[in-house]
Formats: C-alpha cells, sequence, structure tokens
C-alpha cells in the first residue's frame, strides 16, 4: 500500500448536486423513489456494511478507501502492486495474457493496481461503431485526405501509478504543442494527448 | 477524442466518473468523452452520452453534452449527437479543416439553436440511423446490432 499512499494522487472531486442529478438520473432513489440503498461504505460516510450497490456504488474520497475499494471490485488483481514501468514492460513484452476464451483482454493500471476488463464482441462492436462515421466526417465524404488520426486504445497516464486504455481514440493530425501535452518516455512513443 | 464502452460488469456512475476522473485528467488534452453503457435488462438496452472538457477547472464542463434516455438494442434510433468541431480540432492553428456539412435531425443532442440548419459539427448518431451511410454497409449493420443484442442478452 506504501506505493499507492505516498503519489501525489488525484482525488476524486466533490460533486455538485445539479451534476449529480444529471449523471444519475436513472439511479434507484430518483426512478423508484426508494431511499438510496446502503453501501459498502454506510451512509453518510458510515462504517461498511454491505456490498456496494452495483447501481450507486460510488468511488470514496479518501485514498486508503479507494484502495479497499479497487481491492474489492471483482476484475481487480489483489495484493498485488504494479509499477508503472512493469505494467508498461508487461504489456509490450506481450507477458500478459490477451484473450480468455473468445474474448478479449484489456488491462488497465489504477492506483497500481491491475484491472482486468473482459472484452465482449459486444463492447468491441459498441466502441467502434463510429469509425467509419468519423473518417467520413473528417475526410469531407472522403474527398479530402482525412484530417483525424485514428489512435485507437493507446495507453496513457492519467496520475502517476495509473493508467487508462480507452476503447477507441483519435486526435487531429494538425494538433500543436502546446496547447496538447505530451507524454515523454524512453520507451513509450511520444504521443500528443 | 475518445471512446469508452462499459458493458454489464460496471456501473452506469463508473462510466461517467472514469470521463471526469482519467479521461480529463490535468495530464491528458482529451477535450470530447463519448460513453457507451450496455444494459442487460429489458431484452438489452443502452444509453449514450457526451461530454466536453472543462478547460479551466479540468474535469468534464457542467452542463455540457447530452446524454440519451435507454436506447433498445434491437430498435433503429434517430438520435444524434451534435459535437462541436472547434473541440475536435482544439489545439490546431486556424483555419480548421474543412469537414463534411450535415443537417442534424430532429432528435440531435443538444437541440441547435437553429433546427434544421446546415453545419459543420460531427453528427455523431448509430450505424442503424445514420442516414449517410452508403448502402453497402447494411450487412455491417445488421452485423453490429446482432452482436449488441446477442451479448447483452446472454449475460
Amino acid at each position: 500500500m506504501e506505493i499507492a499512499t505516498s503519489t501525489s494522487l488525484s482525488l476524486p472531486r466533490s460533486r455538485t448536486a445539479a451534476s449529480a442529478a444529471d449523471d444519475t438520473n436513472d439511479s434507484i432513489e430518483i426512478t423508484t423513489g426508494r431511499p438510496r440503498p446502503l453501501t459498502r461504505y454506510g451512509v453518510n460516510g458510515g462504517p461498511a456494511t454491505l456490498r456496494p450497490s452495483i447501481i450507486n456504488s460510488r468511488r470514496p474520497t479518501p485514498v486508503q478507501d479507494a484502495v479497499a475499494w479497487l481491492e474489492n471490485r471483482p476484475n481487480c488483481v489483489s495484493n498485488f502492486l504494479f509499477p508503472r514501468a512493469s505494467f508498461h514492460l508487461l504489456q509490450e513484452r506481450n507477458w500478459l495474457p490477451g484473450t480468455y476464451g473468445n474474448l478479449r483482454l484489456i488491462y488497465e493500471l489504477n492506483l497500481n493496481h491491475l484491472i482486468v476488463h473482459l472484452a465482449s464482441p459486444a463492447h468491441d462492436a459498441a466502441a467502434n461503431s463510429f469509425n467509419f462515421i468519423v473518417d467520413h466526417w473528417s475526410s469531407n465524404c472522403n474527398i479530402m485526405n482525412t484530417t483525424l488520426l485514428q489512435l485507437g486504445e493507446a495507453n496513457w497516464t492519467h496520475t502517476p501509478g495509473s493508467a487508462k486504455s480507452p476503447d477507441q481514440s483519435w486526435y487531429p493530425m494538425a494538433l500543436t504543442c502546446p496547447p496538447a501535452l505530451v507524454i515523454p518516455g524512453p520507451i513509450v512513443p511520444t504521443r500528443l494527448w | 477524442m475518445v471512446i469508452e464502452a462499459l458493458r454489464t460488469n460496471e456501473s452506469y456512475q463508473h462510466l461517467l466518473d472514469d470521463a471526469t476522473l482519467k479521461h480529463f485528467s490535468n495530464n491528458t488534452s482529451v477535450q470530447i468523452w463519448v460513453g457507451a453503457k450496455l444494459f442487460a435488462g429489458h431484452g438489452g438496452r443502452m444509453k449514450y452520452m457526451f461530454r466536453l472538457r472543462d478547460q479551466v477547472n479540468g474535469g468534464a464542463l457542467q452542463g455540457s453534452g447530452a446524454t440519451t434516455d435507454f436506447i433498445s438494442l434491437g430498435q433503429p434510433t434517430t438520435i444524434q449527437f451534435i459535437i462541436p468541431q472547434s473541440r475536435i480540432f482544439w489545439g490546431v492553428n486556424p483555419p480548421l479543416p474543412m469537414t463534411f456539412q450535415s443537417s442534424p435531425g430532429p432528435n440531435a443532442l443538444p437541440p441547435p439553436a437553429i433546427p434544421g440548419m446546415v453545419t459543420e459539427d460531427l453528427i455523431f448518431c448509430r450505424w442503424k440511423s445514420c442516414d449517410m451511410r452508403p448502402p453497402d454497409v447494411g450487412e455491417l449493420k445488421d452485423e453490429f446490432i446482432f452482436l449488441l443484442t446477442r451479448d447483452a442478452v446472454s449475460i
């Protein structure tokens, strides 16, 4: 736990009532009028009592709770901490299995914990369903060279010890830096984000 | 611009938190986040949403973007997203590249200020409802719907 707690982490920000109402408009208490169910963190920050609800599982704010929340996730490799360099090394040398049965495996590093996602055909279909539309739009109905470069699932670091891989991504080919950020690295090629 | 798809093993709130904390982190320059959440109930449903970056405070811009209602996986939809061209080409020196011009439909989100006006913004829609698709992608379209339906129902 020392690795995860000693780094400077970007903690979840407090959400305003307006944004919460906008983002949780399908939550239980709004749609059915029933009170919010107890979560693992209790009510109003009280002691843990129940497993978190699938719908209302909110990330806790303290770092210790965030780590405990991560380790209790079913797709988290618990009891192991992965430095970011090791995570990149595992991926670049293909030491992590790529598939499980007919499902593709996606790896994500969160607070130095390895999160394993199963990408099903439905997941890939949803993620790639807009490729044609974006390419068609950016190339002006295929009469110009495309102006957006498809990056795919490139890994990037959002906080120290945490890497995220989007399901699909694009960036303008004429993007300048600054204002765009550069993620330098001796092994990972420089990427603009 | 990034797209994040979530199946039924993670919550809708998790998807939105990922957008704010990870994609719109201060260490990235991601400007647009599009999310797709698949639900297993009711024969398979999904929600699409997008958000824009708050360029001052970081995270998602309050009140930006749009969220659809539940969409059945097996039914066509006319819902579209209007994603600003200026955000897609953020960081590009003007003039911005010429892009495809189209007119958003009546169910476009967020609703345009002048309905029916031709715009260079990106009109995001599902293949099923995309009016500008060429005719030879019909089989792919059906396969896309089939894949979504089959997997969501089998969970």
